[in-house]
């Protein structure tokens, strides 16, 4: 096709490459979200498990 | 990459028992083939090369390599196709089939990760479509429809991530819900009212108020800090009965605890209440549950008969006569039925982990108290027996919410199991311990104060914590719903580009080939909310009315170009790799004006790729196609089939020796033994024919399989009686009968590898063995000395326009 259409891979490419650039989100959890999808782990358990860890971070800062 | 087709060799596979060449050095072919001749063994052939099958013989009943392998081989033959490309002559190869150990076994001879990738990117690709395949996509669910899209541009996976952001997302909500942390938060407040007075919310405030109460005591402590608090406090401490200070401590940790659960009977028994009406609906209607397992097998079911896998009228699997289109109707019914049978799954689900999730934090915060070291002693039995009452209390309930609902045990109900007030009566014990030490401590102002500052402190500080946790989880689930949200709206803007360039795409093709008709905007939609696509339909403009699906109105031919249409689209769209297709007589149920703006279609729009087009259409063929593929440089020819060679190719000699001279040209002599061997036969034949040489009888096809020496010997022979002049000749004839290359020809099919050299040479030799009897003038019109010219006067046999003669007597 003249116009390029972008496939699911580069939709998901670019989506969690810009995760950071969306108004409002808290960039630790975009930067988790970021390397599990690199790493090709992102599954909700992971994920949950990720939070968890960050949430307890986040109580060992204060 | 831009890869086209230099060559493919097909040799027992399908109908092609001997080799069938299809010499295409990268150009389109048209390929001409009645019903039965085996032309589809091609398309076959290349389907199983990059798919390991084929569509129409993917029956249960079939055995895909034993369907695929010639029926007239031994078990020592070895079926091959093989392919070579242009711009991809890393990816040249053969995939053979073949007997071992009595099974049928398949292997590639490029065994590079390079073609490993090639052949795994090629399977997405659009390369072949068959004709009983064109309504594939328009017979499909409107949810197979999806499937199939999301399938091809790879929207499964943006799908399968969707859905991780979702269920985290969920998560942090339930975890919010089952933190319940208003409930630990009032009773904590409690306990500063109590305590304090108030329920302070700022330390400051705290601070001001513990040195106020500190103050008669002149412990010549100020606290500033929260940790100078723990300073006062060990100060208290000395003075005081240590023991009824941990015991107090100890009490009213669990009155805290239990208070936190008590406000929350309302909560659990309602989110008990729903799992178990949940529970109660499945377990009524398991059946229905047990056909959401179903569902696959009916969607298979659908496949098959949509895919006209299975043609009777009866049911594919009980056989039961069955009108094929009432089958389709009720399962469809079904499916809908169990689509409904999930949503109530889905609901059941959700309550299930709802109170799974609530029970496991209760009996963490119970076992919490149960590990208490002063739990255990025997003044406190009553308090150890009510905790560990209430456990099992949420034991309970945490067991119902593991039991499977398909077991058909039942679960008891609220009203057996829920928590009610009386649980906590033991509470009684620990408020009126707490009362007694309080009266003791009354005596000690130290202790009262002690009391009263440590509890307040600890409270103070598990409000902190509990909003913080509840302001960190709600910033996450925040986070979570932006980055969801967001998720969705780039996937409809990615899926709809698409579908509006891809529509666009089939439009302009279904338009082309049908001009000035009613359908207008012909175009694919999705179905369902943003954040859940169910489907794709089609839909078009007819006479200003949207309508769906399009069998409403199309004619079968419309229905079809719609199918070429969406192919032609997906090539354009999808094949990144591959620039040929190939088009196995999609025609056959087109009118002759759709069957022209096709022919027109591809030769105008598709010019740019390699096409292999087969039809057994013969005034399509021959009188619109042939004229316009000739025009384009295609090549064009037929197959055919014997009972001794199977499928095969018929070349025209001219276009046989234009290849050879082409291949030996570019030392290609791979494969080339049998095109020269067929080539020599012909011309031998045509030149015996021409000057009436006998050959002994044979019956049908033996008589077809005259081998070359035995032609020779019998035009020799003829020679001598007739002509003196030709006879001459003979060194040149026995040039090409006493070649050690003409032995290896023989036999039909022969392994043939000679040199370079040597072949050039024997080449060489049968063109000057061809050129005795063939006219070198560029205007004689019929070329070949024949009998049909003999010159009864001069007793001379010669070609057309008499220069080249012999005597002939």
């Amino acid at each position: 096709m003249e116009e390029k259409v972008k496939s699911g891979k580069e939709i998901l490419d670019d989506f969690f490459e810009n995760i950071g650039t969306i108004e409002n989100v808290d960039p630790e959890i975009a930067k988790m979200l970021n390397k599990l999808y690199n790493d090709d782990k992102l599954t909700d358990t992971n994920v949950k498990n990720e939070l968890q860890t960050l949430r307890e971070t986040d109580v060992d800062k204060d | 990459m831009s890869i086209k087709i230099k060559n493919i060799s097909i040799k027992g596979i399908r109908g092609a028992k001997e080799s069938l060449e299809l010499p295409l050095n990268g150009r389109s072919i048209l390929l001409y083939g009645d019903n039965g001749t085996g032309k589809s063994s091609i398309s076959d052939a290349l389907e199983w090369f990059y798919t390991n099958r084929v569509s129409h013989l993917s029956s249960g009943e079939i055995d895909l390599k034993d369907a695929l392998r010639n029926a007239t081989l031994t078990d020592e033959d070895v079926s091959e196709v093989s392919v070579s490309y242009i711009k991809g002559e890393a990816f040249n190869a053969t995939k053979s089939l073949f007997v071992k150990r009595g099974k049928l076994g398949s292997e590639f001879t490029n065994t590079t990760e390079e073609f490993g990738k090639y052949l795994d990117n090629s399977t997405k690709e659009n390369l072949l479509l068959r004709y009983q395949y064109l309504r594939d996509f328009i017979d499909n669910t409107k949810g197979d429809k999806l499937k199939y899209l999301s399938d091809i541009i790879g929207f499964s996976e943006v799908t399968k991530k969707k859905d991780v952001l979702r269920k985290s997302y969920n998560s942090l909500k339930t975890e919010i819900k089952n933190q319940n942390f208003e409930a630990q938060i009032n009773t904590q407040k409690e306990v500063l009212i109590e305590k304090i007075g108030a329920a302070i919310s700022r330390k400051e405030d705290l601070i001001e108020v513990i040195n106020k109460k500190i103050a008669p005591l002149k412990t010549g402590i100020e606290v500033k800090e929260m940790e100078d608090i723990d300073s006062l406090l060990e100060h208290l401490k000395k003075g005081t009965n240590n023991k009824l200070n941990e015991e107090l401590t100890f009490l009213e940790k669990v009155k805290a605890t239990t208070d936190t659960l008590k406000s929350e009977i309302e909560f659990i028994n309602t989110e008990y209440d729903k799992y178990y009406e949940e529970f109660e609906k499945i377990a009524e209607d398991v059946e229905s549950i047990m056909q959401t397992f179903l569902a696959e097998l009916l969607k298979t079911g659908d496949t098959v008969l949509a895919k006209k896998y299975h043609k009777d009228e009866s049911c594919p699997l009980c056989l039961q006569p069955k009108n094929i289109e009432d089958l389709r109707n009720e399962i469809a019914g079904r499916l809908k039925e169990i689509e409904e049978s999930s949503k109530k799954k889905a609901l059941f689900d959700k309550a299930k982990q709802s109170i799974g999730a609530i029970t496991v934090e209760r009996i963490k915060r119970l076992d919490n108290l149960l590990l208490e070291k002063l739990i255990k002693q025997e003044d406190h039995k009553a308090i150890h027996a009510g905790t560990t009452a209430l456990k099992e209390k949420i034991e309970k309930f945490q067991r119902a919410s593991v039991e499977k609902v398909t077991s058909g045990n039942k679960i008891p109900n609220k009203d057996t199991v829920g928590f009610q007030a009386s649980d906590f009566d033991f509470q009684s014990v620990i408020i009126d311990r707490i009362k007694e030490i309080k009266i003791i401590q009354e005596k000690d102002n130290s202790a009262v104060v002690y009391s009263n500052v440590s509890a307040s402190k600890d409270a103070f500080i598990k409000i902190k914590y509990f909003e913080k946790q509840r302001i960190r989880l709600e910033k996450q689930r925040k986070t979570l719903e932006i980055i969801y949200n967001e998720f969705i709206k780039k996937q409809k803007e990615g899926l709809e580009n698409f579908i509006s360039t891809f529509s666009e795409k089939i439009n302009g093709f279904y338009q082309y080939m049908n001009p000035d008709e009613p359908f207008q905007e012909i175009k694919i939609v999705t179905i369902g909310e943003d954040d859940e696509l169910n489907g794709i339909t089609i839909e078009y403009e007819y006479n200003g009315e949207w309508v769906s699906p399009p069998q409403k109105y199309f004619s079968e031919s419309h229905l079809n170009c719609f199918g070429l249409s969406f192919f032609l689209a997906s090539v354009e769209a999808f094949n990144d790799n591959n620039d040929f297709v190939l088009l196995d007589d999609v025609i056959s149920s087109f009118d002759t004006n759709h069957r022209k703006r096709f022919a027109e279609l591809i030769f105008e729009k598709f010019s740019k790729y390699q096409i292999i087009l087969l039809t057994h259409e013969y005034d399509w063929f021959k009188n619109f196609v042939s004229p316009l593929a000739k025009q384009k440089n295609w090549i064009i020819n037929e197959i055919k089939w014997s009972e001794d060679k199977g499928t095969f190719l018929d070349e025209k000699p001219n276009d046989l020796k234009e290849r050879i001279e082409q291949s030996i040209a570019e030392s290609k002599i791979e494969g080339l033994g049998n095109p020269i061997r067929i080539y020599l036969e012909h011309s031998l034949k045509e030149i015996c024919s021409n000057l009436d040489v006998k050959v002994s009888f044979r019956y049908n096809d033996f008589n077809e399989k005259r081998m070359p020496d035995e032609l020779i010997n019998a035009l020799k022979s003829r020679i001598k009686d007739k002509s003196k002049e030709l006879k001459e000749e003979f060194p040149t004839i026995e040039r090409v009968a006493n070649s050690a290359l003409f032995g290896n020809l023989l036999s039909h099919d022969n392994p043939f590898n000679p040199k370079i050299g040597d072949l050039k040479a024997f080449w060489s030799d049968i063109l000057a063995l061809e050129n005795i009897f063939v006219c070198d003038k560029e205007d004689c019109r019929r070329p070949r000395v024949s009998l049909k010219n003999y010159d009864n006067v001069a007793k001379n046999v010669r070609c057309g326009c008499g220069q080249t003669t012999y005597d002939w007597k």
